[in-house]
């Protein structure tokens, strides 16, 4: 189908273009797992925090580097005006903007697998009991925040302070799906482990919002 | 101004005095806070307003984003403007309230919570229509956003009751009993705000007509001394 | 925010060339970013064989702006090839190759496009605007940093897609590279103006 044809070009383009430099990758890893570092600093090299409070951490992180991240991610189509010549393809705006959020999301996830793993040496977290869970979440988290920062991203697409509205946007959004995933992180952790349900019905309506609110209002936004 | 709107000012201005008295020295103190119940008259009455302000903001974008005429974006921004003065009104006197009675500037009160997000999701609306260029561009990127953080308030409000929910609710919808007299007071409060509110946003978007119609005489008059220079 | 055409009506016929030229600032970029629906005009129609543009018709429209629109990570072929997938061309790789073996650009085209000169971008541009053969060609100063070679170059193949039934509009300032053209148009005040 054409659909799934432009959707597979755009989403092959955006990785390779990523592999060639690398530099969103390591930014954002490096970055991720330095600012775990200096929070580690912060809490006075604790040796063991309550879980309440290093899946608050984890999580604050993930969140801040991924805003700081989300504006350099699409400097590429913008250098020589390709975002122009993607607006004029025969295609469904909306292809676009999924091409946008998928390859977002793959990459975000490589760079934060550094992260968390800088997160179980550094704050010497035990395995969780609910592992499944716990990767759930991760992957669930990072789908929802990609999700409402490529939407963002478009939306400030325009404005001349973007570096600094799009976490500033991004923040008072995203407050949901933040308090969804530091709930069932915790709870994952947690010895005897258990799933608060509720957050997890949180996080998935929060994730299916972010896919539906885009299809209706990106044609629109790109339009002009 | 015109003499209605005048009129409304000047009626306004009694109104308002005519609250004060009823909320400061009519309405009876209450039983265990005792005069500081007197700060709920203006914290509930701009709290409410704000919302109103904030659901017209709303629909006024989605109205833009149907029709594309200019006239529902400014509404919509003029109403944003106003809510966010009303939402920090609700902040503050919600702080002044909180410290004597729970002895604390801040609680993560559920409803407080959620105000303060409503507050920087509205902030954040000021400053992206700051900084895009493009009267089209400027109303539409507005529009949406407006549109979107509206639509996330109610999930919002949803997940931080829920966030808090292992404490007691310390004022409850039906916890607090309130003799007719009070809520008179309260009604009357939010009465008055609401026409605050509808006075400026009146004022407000006439003055933004005001500048889009000074913005097209100048285009028309620098259209028309080209003509002139090139001898047309 | 001001108001840049008023009262254009362009009408373009197949298989014809067409130049619009005007001074810095009169709009012409804004009207081709208009026919190119890149733009929503606030009053007006575009009309393609008179119907309004429909997702179907974007596809026989090429489209050249100031902005290469390519991917300077990308190698020349890449980004063609790109392109060519993006609009549904049929073995887009080797559509991708004989574009660029026309562009003279076939020792390049491994190439990652940033390391291009600005001749050899600007021909990569006019290749991605003509790997779907389009039937209409919009083209914001297609002879912009071009050498003499490559005006040459352009310019046969601009007159090949007309002598094969296509369509071209095109923007431009300089004149001297504009070979014959079948109307001529300049903008003054926002309107359009024809010249003979």
């Amino acid at each position: 189908m054409n659909a799934w044809r432009v959707f597979g070009y755009l989403v092959w383009k955006d990785i390779k273009i990523e592999f060639r430099g690398k530099q969103f990758l390591a930014a954002s890893a490096t970055f991720g797992v330095l600012m775990l570092f200096i929070t580690g600093v912060a809490m006075d090299a604790a040796p063991s925090l309550p879980v309440t409070w290093s899946a608050g951490l984890l999580w604050l992180n993930v969140f801040f580097t991924t805003a700081i991240g989300l504006t350099r991610h699409d400097r590429k189509d913008k250098e020589y005006g390709a975002s122009l010549g993607l607006r004029l393809i025969p295609a469904d705006p909306s292809v676009v903007y999924y091409a946008k959020w998928v390859s977002t999301c793959a990459l975000i996830l490589l760079a934060q697998a550094a992260l968390v793993l800088a997160f179980f040496v550094m704050f010497n977290q035990h395995t969780p009991s609910l592992l499944g869970m716990f990767v759930m979440t991760l992957v669930g988290g990072i789908v929802g925040l990609s999700g409402i920062g490529s939407f963002l991203s478009a939306v400030t697409a325009e404005s001349a302070m973007r570096d600094l509205l799009l976490p500033l946007l991004l923040f008072p959004l995203s407050v949901p799906l933040f308090l969804a995933v530091l709930k069932i992180t915790v709870g994952a952790f947690s010895a005897p482990a258990f799933i608060p349900w509720v957050w997890v019905d949180v996080l998935a309506g929060y994730v299916v919002m972010v896919a539906v609110l885009p299809w209706l209002l990106y044609e629109v936004l790109m339009e002009v | 101004m015109n003499w209605q709107v005048k009129l409304l000012v000047v009626l306004l201005a009694a109104f308002g005095a005519l609250d004060l008295y009823l909320a400061l020295l009519w309405s009876p103190p209450e039983a265990q806070m005792g005069d500081l119940v007197r700060i709920m008259y203006f914290h509930v009455a701009s709290a409410w307003t704000a919302m109103l302000a904030f659901s017209v903001a709303f629909v006024t974008a989605v109205l833009y984003v149907i029709f594309r005429q200019i006239k529902w974006d400014v509404i919509s921004v003029s109403s944003v403007e106003i809510g966010l003065v009303y939402t920090s009104i609700t902040l503050v006197t919600g702080m002044l309230w909180a410290k004597p009675i729970w002895n604390t500037w801040w609680t993560w009160d559920p409803r407080l919570t959620t105000t303060l997000i409503l507050w920087f999701l509205f902030i954040g609306y000021t400053l992206l229509r700051g900084t895009v260029s493009g009267l089209e561009r400027r109303a539409l990127v507005s529009s949406i956003y407006a549109i979107v953080a509206f639509a996330d308030v109610p999930v919002i409000h949803l997940s931080v009751k829920l966030w808090r929910s292992i404490h007691p609710d310390l004022i409850t919808d039906s916890g607090f009993q309130m003799p007719g007299s009070m809520a008179f007071t309260l009604m009357f409060g939010f009465v008055v705000f609401l026409l605050v509110y509808v006075l400026l946003l009146y004022m407000r978007a006439k003055s933004e007509f005001l500048r889009l119609r000074l913005f097209q005489l100048r285009q028309a008059s620098r259209a028309l001394s080209r003509d002139e220079r090139g001898g047309m | 925010m001001r108001l840049v055409l008023d009262g254009v009506t362009v009408c373009l016929e197949t298989g014809r060339s067409y130049l619009l030229t005007a001074e810095n600032g009169s709009g012409k970029t804004t009207l081709l970013q208009v026919m190119a629906g890149l733009i929503r005009p606030t009053k007006g129609r575009v009309l393609w064989r008179g119907k309004p543009v429909t997702r179907a018709s974007k596809a026989e429209v090429g489209v050249v702006l100031q902005p290469p629109m390519i991917y300077g990570d990308l190698t020349g072929l890449e980004n063609l090839t790109l392109y060519a997938g993006l609009y549904g061309v049929k073995s887009p790789k080797a559509v991708a190759e004989r574009w660029l073996h026309r562009f003279q650009l076939s020792d390049a085209m491994h190439r990652p496009a940033r390391e291009y000169s600005k001749g050899m971008r600007q021909r990569l541009a006019l290749a991605r605007a003509l790997v779907h053969a389009p039937s209409l060609l919009l083209l914001d100063e297609p002879f912009d940093g071009l050498d003499v070679q490559g005006i040459a170059l352009v310019q046969t193949i601009l007159r090949d897609t007309v002598a094969s039934g296509g369509t071209v509009f095109m923007v431009a300032h300089q004149l001297e590279p504009v070979e014959h053209v079948d109307g001529r148009f300049t903008l003054r005040n926002g309107k359009l103006v024809e010249v003979s």
